[in-house]
């Protein structure tokens, strides 16, 4: 059998294209609000929170290309699926953004806040949520579903993750009345916000990973985790 | 599953060249099975051995083994009148006879020996009414079928085909010389009469195979690629031959 370029080949390729700049946009929002988080840079948090909108735009071009795709070409088997993962993952990319701006604007309110202490408490869940975000775009910038289903187990890690960020800024305000370093509750309330975005970034980078796995073998791992957790319980 | 139609290892030869090679596949009761694949890729040739419509090509051999109920259809004993009235079929182009349009529908009743004059009217408007078609046709029922459209005339021959009540009905490409409109009156006839009759379509349209289908089998070169529920070839089929195909990257 012979391949040959086909109209649908060329579509499938401008959406892919369309959707990796769209993953290198959301890519620079997360890398400005790291550095707006980490350094408390209310300049590049505003950048984020302005920018969003262009990463909106991208959602809506690229869920136009797909309609177009489907009602043009109708397609099938790995082109089918490609689509469909397609319309899932901008939705949990722009989403991201959205979690950036979040973020960025708890950047704002903390901007007089005590940068250290800061990144003591959310300093390890902020790479990891970033870094799960970067491995989910390197993974489908390479298509690679073997390792997009070990990063689909990560979601369960974020949350509990989150937990002990959360349990221990609680016992920290309830134990530390007289302490000088007692952390403020303002900035623990902003904290919590910022930990839970982080949370859902970490999340939908494993639903990204979930989508690329889909795409690729054609099985879905939507609520594996749920699932997996359960069948644990069960035995 | 309860099976129709099974065909175990057939093979079809034109003098000396193998134009099917070993093809098992079974039929489901009441399912519609779409036979895919490029043009001499051997779906059509292996549809007309089911009712062993290739018997009138000189030269042309079949050897393994079909089954209609558990009943070998190649053997010296089966009647092949009766056969091709349990297995009905419809083909690409419409062939009304040029006769009224009740006449079309009642000959294979007459040719089976019916005589009763109620009886053949009264089934005559059971095959319309289950091809769709009465509601258009009532009026003018000793009009020529000639006079029909091209989607009418196809309909009509689903109903001429029904009215002797095969169990089976293959189809040709049977929408592929019909206008969109015309082809889905008879996607809608074909899922209609699922479930009462089996029907064996053969398709060049992927979109038709996925919308009118249960079961859908991949024909390349004479050998049968891949069979499986149609929501499963459509969606991840387990063959790369099958996805290039349907996914039309295919040379």
């Amino acid at each position: 059998m012979i391949k040959q370029e086909s109209y649908i080949e060329q579509m499938i390729v401008s959406l892919r294209t369309r959707l990796l700049v769209m993953g290198a946009s959301v890519e620079i929002a997360v890398d400005n609000m790291k550095k707006a988080v980490t350094d408390l840079n209310v300049g590049t948090a505003q950048a984020v929170i302005e920018n969003d909108d262009d990463i909106d735009a991208m959602e809506n071009e690229i869920d136009a290309s797909s309609l177009a795709l489907l009602a043009r070409t109708q397609p099938v088997a790995k082109d089918l699926r490609f689509v469909v993962s397609v319309l899932r993952m901008v939705v949990d990319m722009e989403r991201i953004g959205d979690e950036c701006t979040s973020i960025c604007s708890q950047v704002v309110l903390m901007k007089d806040g005590d940068k250290k202490q800061i990144m003591d408490y959310v300093g390890e869940h902020l790479n990891s949520a970033t870094e799960a975000f970067r491995c989910a775009l390197k993974l489908m910038r390479a298509n690679n579903a073997e390792e997009a289903l070990t990063m689909q187990h990560t979601d369960d890690e974020a949350l509990q993750s989150e937990v002990a960020i959360i349990e221990r800024m609680m016992r920290e305000l309830e134990c530390n009345d007289h302490a000088a370093d007692h952390p403020d509750p303002v900035i623990i309330m902003h904290l919590i916000l910022l930990v839970h975005s982080l949370t859902r970034i970490w999340r939908r980078s494993a639903n990204i990973a979930g989508h690329i796995y889909f795409a690729s073998l054609g099985d879905s791992l939507k609520h594996a985790p749920e699932k997996m957790k359960a069948e644990r319980l069960h035995f | 599953m309860e099976y129709c139609m099974r065909a175990k290892e057939v093979s079809v030869f034109y003098g000396g060249k193998e134009a099917l090679s070993k093809v098992s596949l079974d039929f489901p009761k009441g399912a519609v099975t779409a036979l895919i694949g490029p043009s001499g890729c051997g779906k059509s040739t292996f549809l007309r051995c089911l009712n062993r419509m290739n018997d009138l090509i000189p030269a042309c051999r079949v050897e393994g083994e079909i089954l209609l109920d558990n009943q070998e259809i190649m053997s010296q004993g089966m009647d092949v009148v009766e056969l091709r009235r349990r297995v009905g079929m419809v083909f690409q182009k419409p062939n009304p006879f040029p006769k009224s349009i009740f006449e079309n529908v009642a000959y294979g009743l007459r040719v089976n020996g019916v005589k009763d004059e109620g009886l053949i009217a009264g089934k005559v408007e059971a095959a319309l009414n289950r091809a769709a078609i009465f509601e258009e046709v009532k009026d003018r029922l000793n009009d020529s079928a000639l006079g029909l459209s091209g989607g009418q005339q196809q309909r009509l021959c689903i109903a001429r085909a029904l009215a002797v009540e095969p169990e089976v009905l293959l189809m040709d490409e049977p929408a592929s010389a019909l206008d969109p409109i015309a082809t889905q009156k008879i996607e809608e006839s074909i899922r209609e009469l699922a479930g009462d009759l089996t029907i064996i379509i053969v398709t060049h349209n992927m979109q038709q195979a996925a919308r009118v289908s249960d079961y859908t089998a991949f024909f390349y070169m004479g050998h049968l690629i891949e069979t499986d529920k149609t929501d499963t070839i459509f969606t991840r089929p387990s063959k790369k031959q099958t996805e290039d195909y349907i996914t039309g990257r295919f040379g």
